[in-house]
Parts: structure tokens; C-alpha cells; sequence
């Protein structure tokens, strides 16, 4: 007994020591934030001085609450519309005849293997053709699109492996349509797989900033990352780094609430897919 | 009959879906591979001219260069990040009191965006005034480390930065993974008599098998599609050596007006990309049936 618990202390210490190296860039940029804007001491002298400055600075540079606005806007949108597309499609696969059910599933898997930048110009130009070049429709279409493979390959096995095909037959012998089926039977045992697909889809859309880049030129449109483009000048000048480090914690903090309080649901939609895929 | 008008109503269900993948995803793509045979700038009149871009691209040296940089860079994102994350998870679960603090730790850099990680790590690359510099040069180190301004390290200094970010998600996968076997087996193999480090290698990574496919195919995918920080961190520099596919592409397309260039590279990345993760994700799976 002795000896596990002293095995057990062992290992946490060495673990966190490991942990402690791991974040140890994030717990410097932390410190540096909170640094007056004239101060260019060394970094390693964590939090020699605590003050806002920069974090006035970077958030009027920011536009921030614009820019957050903007990037809840656009993530919630495209997660939506992510949610009805691919559970819709997803349920077809997983009930339409064997065969081409397979056939859409591979088709569909296959665009994983697809990267936006591979096609840019091609993307600029049918987004222009549609008339939604630069409004806040063209990133979100392609947020959408870039997500549902994954989203549906998830789906379709999660619909396989947890909705009993028995019990859309009884739902069907008492009257009820595919479409009444599909919305109260298969979405309410759906939903770890819908978590799953908010949390390992929505995270990245949040995040992106290359389709944004792409699609979004207007100032007023920005969300929190592409407003972190606007900086990489200041990488080059040593004196920048408070302002830059304020920048980078003020575009994480919302994620990085939206996690604490909602941890739980982080931890299970990542390993749905993962085990039951 | 019924059956009939479930299966209209099924293929309606596919609509939607259809319609975005359709136009955004497989039509740009279809397009890129047609001007990959011409010498479009990306801008006015352009020419057929069969085969030339890529005879260009085997010439210069830029498909070999990005090809070999691609794979380098993902191999390295798929061996180091699941040999870090599997033995984290290893760790974690031997029912440590501190496990959910630190797998709640743990998992901060894959909330952030990649553009902050990039930011937080060129300051750690950063020569003269880093943090591996100041550490360095405060043990006593006079030779200065410049890992991104180094030809010969600019890659995988860049491919950990996405080791880095993405370790949190693979270990709780493997997590998850671990959680899933069975407490008899765990049992009966220490019965039988394994000690701990059988009972990790015989055991637990056998019945791992279908979780190591998920995030070796995850890391190759992510791997072979890196872009972010390399267009933030390196810009594929020193010279070309840490250009990966889609950057190249990406490059070309935009800064060099070479849009045919570029999309003949799209293709031949699409081809590669897609033979190697089938051929991988097969092995995979043959290696799953035998464990």
C-alpha cells in the first residue's frame, strides 16, 4: 500500500514537471500580456509586473467586440446549418439500400482527402458567380462544406451502431413518415453524435482564418483570428511582443471559457467518433 | 409502394448535403485539375498545353522538394504525436487522483486557433530575444539555436508546433480507447501472471488496435494537409525547405500568378494523398484483424 502511494507521487510529479515544460510557451505569453508596453525585459521573468496596457492596446487594435460578434455569428451559423445538412444526409446513407448507401458514404469520406487550398481560385470564382463573394455567406458555405465529410461518416456509423432499425419498422407500422421518424426518433438518440460533431467541427470554424482571409476583405467583417493577421507585421520588432501576447489570449479566452464550463461534453464528443467510428 | 416513396424521401434527405459538396468542394477541384493543363495566371486568357506544368514542376525540383517535405512533415506529426500521446494516456490512466486535472490541462493548445499557436511559438523560435534562445544562453549555452531559421530544422520545428496542438485530442482518444477494454481481461492477464509492462504491450496496445488506426489516420491526413503553420511560422522558408504541398501551392498560385503550376501540383498532391492514406488506412485495418 505504502509503496503505491509513494509510486502514485512519483508519477505525478514527473508528470507535472512534463506538463509544466509543455505549457510553459502559454504560461510566458500569459506573463508577458500583463507586462507594461515599454517593458522588453527578459520573458522569463514571469509576471514582474501585472498591468492591462497591453491588453487596452490589443483590444482596441482588435476592434474586439466586433470581431467577436462576428466570429459568433459566423461559427453558430455554419454549425447550424452543418447540424441539418449532415444528419439529414447521414440518415439516408445509413437507411438507403446497401449499395448506395456505400456508394454515397465513400463519395462523401472521399473529400476529407481535399484541401481548400488546392482550389482556391476556382472556389473565389463560384462563390463570385453566386453573388456572395464577400459577404459572410461565402466562408460559411465553405465552413459547411469542409465539415460535412467527417460530420457524416461520424453520423452514418453512429446511426448504425446505436439506432435500432427495429424501432423506426414500429414507429412505421403506427403511421409515422420517414420524416416524422427521422425527427423525433433518430435525432433524440443522435445526440452524443451531434455533440461530437459541434465540438470537433465547431472548434476548428471558430478558429479558421484562412477561408475568412479568402472570402472576407472587409474591415468591418473580421472575426478574432483574421484580426490576428493584422499583426504578423509586429512579429519581426521585439517591442510589439506585450500587445501581440495580449492579442493572442484575448482571441483565446472565449474558447477557453466555452471549455470550463463545458468540459464534459469536450471529452465526450471527441472520443465518439474515435470509439464507436 | 411505401417502400418507393421512403426511398424518394431518403434521397431527398441527400439534397442539401449533395448541393454544397457538390459545388464547393468537387467542382473547384474537377476545375483545378482542368487549368492544371493550362497557363492560366489566374486572371484573363489562357492556353492548353497538355502536360508541360508538370514536366516543369519534375524539372525545377518544386514537386520532389514539396512532396519529400510533406511526407517528413507528416510522419513526424503521426510517429511523435501518437508515441507522446499514447504513453500521456498510458500514464494517465493508471487511475491517478490528478488525471481529470490534467487531462483538462492537457488539452488547452488544441482549443486555440492556429494562428495564436503560431504566434506563441515564433516567439519561442524567435533568435536573439526567444524562449529557446533565453533558455539556452541562461545555462550557458554559447551556440545559438535558430530552429526555424535553419534550413535543416525549419520543418520539424514547425511539424511539432502541430504535434504540440493536436497531442491533447489524440490522448484523450487514446484515453477513451483504454477505457474501453475490459476490466476482466486486465484481470485475467494478471492472474496469468503479466507484469505491468506485458500487460501494457500484449494486451492493452493489441486491444488499442482500432484507436491507434483513427489517430495514426488523423495525424496523416492533418499531416499531409499542413499548411497553417508553415504560411505563419516559416512562409516555407529558409529557401524551400519548409515548403510542404499545400503551400507551394498555395504560393504559387497567389504570390507567383502561376495558377496553372500550381493546380498541376494540386493534382498530383490529390493522387498522392489519396493513394497513400488508402493504402495506409488498409494496412491498418489489416493489422487490426491480427491483433
Amino acid at each position: 500500500m505504502k509503496k503505491s502511494v509513494r509510486n502514485e507521487i512519483l508519477v505525478t510529479v514527473g508528470i507535472g514537471l512534463f506538463f509544466l515544460l509543455f505549457l510553459s510557451p502559454i504560461i510566458i505569453a500569459l506573463s508577458g500580456s500583463f507586462r507594461e508596453l515599454k517593458d522588453t525585459s527578459s520573458y522569463l521573468k514571469l509576471f514582474n509586473n501585472i498591468s492591462l496596457e497591453s491588453y487596452k492596446e490589443a483590444f482596441s487594435k482588435m476592434k474586439y467586440f466586433r470581431s467577436l460578434k462576428n466570429s459568433v455569428i459566423i461559427t453558430c451559423i455554419s454549425t447550424c446549418i452543418l447540424l441539418v445538412t449532415c444528419s439529414m444526409a447521414g440518415y439516408a446513407i445509413a437507411r438507403l439500400k446497401h449499395k448506395l448507401g456505400a456508394f454515397f458514404q465513400i463519395f462523401f469520406l472521399a473529400g476529407m482527402i481535399v484541401s481548400a487550398q488546392m482550389s482556391i481560385i476556382p472556389m473565389y470564382r463560384i462563390v463570385n458567380k453566386l453573388g456572395i463573394g464577400n459577404t459572410i455567406a461565402a466562408p460559411i458555405c465553405l465552413y459547411v462544406t469542409a465539415a460535412l465529410p467527417f460530420s457524416i461518416f461520424l453520423y452514418t456509423n453512429f446511426i448504425k451502431s446505436s439506432v435500432p432499425v427495429a424501432l423506426e419498422e414500429a414507429a412505421r407500422v403506427d403511421g409515422a413518415g420517414v420524416v416524422h421518424t427521422f425527427r423525433k426518433i433518430v435525432i433524440p438518440l443522435t445526440k452524443p453524435a451531434l455533440i461530437s460533431i459541434v465540438i470537433t467541427q465547431g472548434v476548428p470554424i471558430w478558429n479558421d482564418f484562412f477561408f475568412g482571409m479568402l472570402f472576407l476583405s472587409a474591415p468591418k467583417q473580421k472575426t478574432l483570428p483574421l484580426t490576428m493577421l493584422n499583426f504578423i507585421g509586429d512579429m519581426e520588432n521585439a517591442t510589439q511582443w506585450n500587445t501581440l501576447f495580449a492579442a493572442c489570449f484575448l482571441s483565446a479566452v472565449p474558447m477557453l471559457m466555452v471549455y470550463m464550463f463545458l468540459q464534459r461534453y469536450f471529452v465526450g464528443g471527441l472520443t465518439v467518433g474515435a470509439v464507436k467510428g | 409502394m411505401a417502400d418507393r416513396r421512403k426511398r424518394y424521401i431518403l434521397l431527398a434527405f441527400l439534397v442539401p448535403a449533395l448541393s454544397f459538396y457538390l459545388i464547393f468542394w468537387i467542382s473547384p477541384v474537377l476545375m483545378s485539375f482542368f487549368y492544371g493543363l493550362t497557363n492560366w495566371s489566374g486572371l484573363g486568357d489562357y492556353d492548353f498545353i497538355g502536360l508541360k506544368n508538370f514536366k516543369y514542376l519534375i524539372k525545377e525540383g518544386t514537386m520532389f522538394n514539396s512532396l519529400k517535405n510533406t511526407v517528413t512533415y507528416a510522419l513526424f506529426v503521426v510517429l511523435w504525436g501518437n508515441l507522446q500521446a499514447l504513453s500521456l494516456a498510458l500514464i494517465l490512466n493508471m487511475k491517478l487522483r490528478t488525471k481529470g486535472f490534467f487531462r483538462t490541462v492537457f488539452y488547452i493548445p488544441a482549443l486555440f486557433s492556429t494562428i495564436v499557436v503560431a504566434f506563441i511559438w515564433s516567439y519561442v523560435y524567435a533568435p536573439h530575444y526567444g524562449m529557446i534562445y533565453e533558455i539556452t544562453s541562461t545555462i550557458g549555452f554559447t551556440k545559438h539555436l535558430n530552429l526555424i531559421g535553419n534550413s535543416a530544422t525549419a520543418l520539424l520545428a514547425t511539424a511539432f508546433v502541430e504535434t504540440w496542438k493536436t497531442s491533447g485530442t489524440m490522448t484523450i482518444i487514446y484515453l477513451a480507447g483504454l477505457q474501453n477494454i475490459p476490466e476482466e481481461i486486465l484481470e485475467s492477464a494478471k492472474i496469468d501472471g503479466c507484469g505491468a509492462w506485458r500487460t501494457t504491450w500484449n494486451v492493452k496496445i493489441p486491444m488499442l488496435a482500432n484507436t491507434i488506426t483513427v489517430n495514426v489516420m488523423l495525424g496523416l491526413i492533418g499531416g499531409f494537409k499542413s499548411f497553417d503553420y508553415v504560411f505563419a511560422l516559416t512562409g516555407g522558408g529558409p529557401g524551400k525547405s519548409s515548403s510542404t504541398l499545400m503551400y507551394s501551392i498555395y504560393k504559387m498560385a497567389f504570390a507567383e500568378s502561376q495558377f496553372g503550376k500550381a493546380e498541376a501540383l494540386a493534382a498530383v498532391a490529390f493522387l498522392f494523398i489519396l493513394v497513400v492514406s488508402v493504402i495506409v488506412l488498409l494496412f491498418m485495418k489489416r493489422k487490426e484483424m491480427e491483433a
